[in-house]
């Protein structure tokens, strides 16, 4: 065969293989090329909206903004991040995002973990937010195109991938599916991030200093605690010393609202997360307490 | 911009899209290259720009007066290798520098801390720097040493300096080689373009698929919060990284064959399978050829070479491996691994008067090529650790014989890797000794099928992109 011959018959096998490989690729837990669009778009977006939800991935995953501001007549967005902390960027963040309707929601999922040491460095939001300008671009309009060409695993191919599947919401809501539970996955990661890692009392300080500041703005403030698992609970109230109570009283001291939602009847994947109709659940409950606040 | 990105394919479009008109006259030529390779490497940050300018244009001025002032050619070729050698210890060697004085300070009883006053332009690192100031400065070498003419014009130097496929990790090219290219129009016609295209894809497959996903475990090995103890992990984690600074710096170095190819250029072979070596000389004419080289004619011939005693070559021949090893990193454990292979070398040499130490011990080639793989392997701990206690104490997990914890579903993905890697040297050891195996592939153009396999596992079975392990020397 000529050069030239093999020239034209290279480009017309790559062209059969990427598209027969594109078409029949094993089904993966999630977009690669969404996943980094979601993220870009969540931490440079100039939007506002009426319900703003803040959190750490207990509340980007068990937060459906769909289902939390049905029948409000307000747009809401979750702007919660891994390992998002109460610091007062992230506050201040969130309250950017608000805008300027007669009845602004704030909700917060307030983690014992969101108010450590650690989580006060933001790390995936500033990891986020200081992406160079090409990064930026690519992300927000290059990738979305590109998801033909999400990577494939050897374990994608062996079956041996995870079951956990993960659709990228454009409200920024993370629909997490996964039909495996292993409630001590959870326990284990927790327990290291956890140890030696105390709850910054500045931080808490600053929390109600803002709730207060919302509160004369008469912006609504929702908090809660994402509902876990018992034992889990107990890990984090044990390693971090975090009195729910005392935070409640405070925040409530505050003009803020407290949302005491049991773990009894809902359900986590992995001992931190809740499952997709757990999720719905608590979304539920927190669209039936602010409805009943904005209308008020 | 690295090669296996988004803007560098936007990039090479627009450059060949052009070429061809570009390439019709010198002038128009030598600038078209000059600008593409400026905005290919002021990509990452143009202040480098600045840093290679200044580089080339002493380079090129020393060069020309050396001829035109031959009274004064020493003077001038000092400066130039003061210009060229003090921008490497600053941009490269700062820090290093100033710790090595705050330990041999503290060492005396005073307490200093140059380390701290290091300026932020020195802790970053210039892609590349390494590269393109040896390559410059083996330009004013070889006109100093009356074996090359010095170009007159400006615009033929830099884009000998620059050209963008090989600027930033090589091959190290001599002026002899691509002056003389540059100063013609040089077409390449399908075969050579064919051969551009295998080049390129098979690079990519090495960096994307091989290096980038063997990464993976690696880099998650070495990372201080790994506390993985097993003595087979780290023997994978160990020849895992020989194969993931192989498939890196081979695939980078192909890609910039391919693409030099596709223009009309001929780069030469930088990467010859090293690791079907079975002796450790014979690893370095087949590893990094062209820096192999380098040190060669520029550090270990100019010192002596082989012609001074065997005592000497020893000496010469581990001095050049030590400075080797401080060009790939201004840190102790690359100069220990430099160290190392000077043992090894200087093992072989001594024991190899007649015969090689390997053959000595009744080993079979299998066993000879295995042996050098395994010493080679060891030595890339010394270049991938962080520190010289981190270095120290893998080497103690790799002989501890612990079982440590399961890890083969971990890091399931990068195994798979790790494995194809070396079934592919393994199957190109049987085409290179088998004339059936090869004849065949030559008749069936079996060559298509896998460039295109090659290709499209690049898109889709890539790694997380990382950059080229060597742009950072």
């Amino acid at each position: 065969m000529s050069a030239g011959k093999k020239i034209v018959s290279f480009i017309c096998l790559s062209i059969l293989l990427t598209v027969c490989l594109g078409l029949f690729r094993p089904q993966k837990s999630y977009s690669e090329f969404s996943r980094d669009h979601f993220w870009t778009l969540k931490t440079h977006t100039s939007e506002k909206y009426g319900i703003v939800i803040y959190g750490d991935s207990r509340v980007y995953r068990g937060l459906a903004p769909e289902f939390v501001s049905s029948g409000t007549g307000l747009s809401c967005f979750n702007f919660g991040y891994s390992s998002g902390s109460m610091s007062q960027r992230m506050l201040d963040f969130a309250d950017s995002h608000l805008d300027d309707t007669k009845t602004p929601v704030i909700v917060l999922g307030i983690t014992p973990y969101s108010l450590t040491v650690d989580a006060l460095k933001d790390q995936q939001f500033l990891q986020e937010l200081n992406r160079s300008g090409y990064d930026k671009f690519q992300r927000m309009y290059i990738d979305p195109r590109l998801v033909f060409f999400d990577k494939i695993e050897p374990t994608d191919l062996f079956g041996m991938g995870t079951t956990l599947s993960e659709d990228h919401c454009t409200d920024g809501w993370v629909k997490t599916a996964s039909p495996e539970r292993n409630l001590s996955a959870g326990l284990e990661s927790y327990k290291k991030s956890l140890s030696g890692n105390p709850i910054d009392q500045k931080a808490v300080d600053g929390l109600i200093r803002q709730i207060a500041a919302w509160g004369k703005q008469n912006i609504t403030v929702i908090a809660y605690r994402p509902p876990t698992f018992d034992g889990m609970e107990a890990l984090e109230d044990e390693l971090t010393g975090f009195d729910e109570n005392e935070l409640a009283s405070e925040i409530e001291a505050a003009g803020g609202f407290w949302l005491d939602l049991p773990n009894s009847g809902l359900v986590t994947y992995d001992g931190s997360h809740l499952t997709l109709e757990s999720t719905i659940d608590v979304s539920q409950a927190i669209n039936f307490r602010i409805k009943k606040l904005i209308n008020r | 911009m690295v090669f296996n990105s988004i803007p560098f394919v936007i990039f090479l479009i627009v450059f060949f899209a052009l070429w061809g008109f570009m390439n019709r006259e010198d002038t128009r030529r030598w600038t078209f290259l000059v600008v593409m390779s400026f905005i290919f490497y002021g990509w990452w940050d143009w202040r480098f720009l600045f840093l290679v300018v200044g580089s080339g244009l002493i380079d090129y001025y020393a060069a020309l007066a050396i001829v035109k002032w031959p009274n004064w050619r020493r003077t001038f070729f000092i400066l130039s290798l003061a210009g060229n050698l003090g921008s490497l210890a600053f941009f490269k060697y700062y820090l290093f520098i100033a710790t090595s004085l705050d330990y041999f300070f503290n060492w005396l009883g005073q307490e200093t801390d140059f380390a701290k006053t290091a300026p932020g332009v020195t802790l970053a690192g210039v892609a590349g720097i390494s590269f393109y100031t040896f390559q410059s400065m083996s330009y004013t070498i070889d006109v100093y040493r009356r074996r090359l003419e010095p170009t007159k014009n400006v615009l033929q130097f830099f884009s000998f300096l620059v050209l963008f496929p090989q600027l930033v990790a090589g091959p190290i090219v001599r002026a002899k080689d691509l002056l003389t290219q540059l100063a013609q129009r040089r077409m390449s016609d399908a075969h050579q373009k064919w051969n551009g295209i295998k080049l390129f894809a098979y690079g990519l497959f090495q960096k994307t698929v091989l290096a980038d996903n063997i990464g993976v475990m690696v880099n998650r090995a070495y990372s201080p919060s790994n506390l993985e103890e097993g003595t087979l992990f780290w023997w994978l984690v160990v020849i895992g990284f020989g194969f993931q600074i192989y498939c890196d710096f081979s695939g980078y170095s192909l890609m910039a064959r391919g693409i030099a190819k596709y223009m009309g250029y001929h780069l030469k072979i930088n990467f010859n399978h090293p690791y079907l070596s079975d002796r450790f000389k014979e690893f370095w004419s087949r590893w990094h050829i062209s820096l192999s080289t380098w040190f060669r004619d520029y550090v270990y011939i100019p010192m002596g070479g082989s012609k001074k005693g065997t005592a000497k070559a020893l000496l010469f021949m581990s001095l050049t491996m030590i400075i080797s090893g401080l060009w790939h990193g201004a840190w102790y454990t690359f100069l220990c691994w430099g160290a190392l292979h000077a043992i090894y070398l200087a093992t072989e040499r001594i024991l190899s008067v007649r015969k090689s130490p390997t053959d000595r011990f009744g080993l079979s080639k299998f066993g000879r090529i295995l042996l050098v793989f395994l010493c080679v392997n060891l030595a890339w701990n010394f270049f991938r650790a962080d520190t010289f206690g981190q270095a120290i104490e893998i080497y103690e997990r790799l002989f501890s014989f612990r079982s440590g914890d399961a890890f083969f579903l971990l890091h399931f993905n990068a195994l798979v890797f790790l494995i194809l890697a070396i079934i592919i040297e393994v199957a190109y050891a049987f085409y290179l000794y088998s004339g059936k195996i090869r004849m065949t592939f030559f008749k069936k153009s079996y060559d298509v099928v896998f460039c295109s396999v090659a290709l499209v596992m690049s898109l889709f079975f890539r790694g997380p992109a990382a950059e080229f392990i060597y742009f950072q020397f």
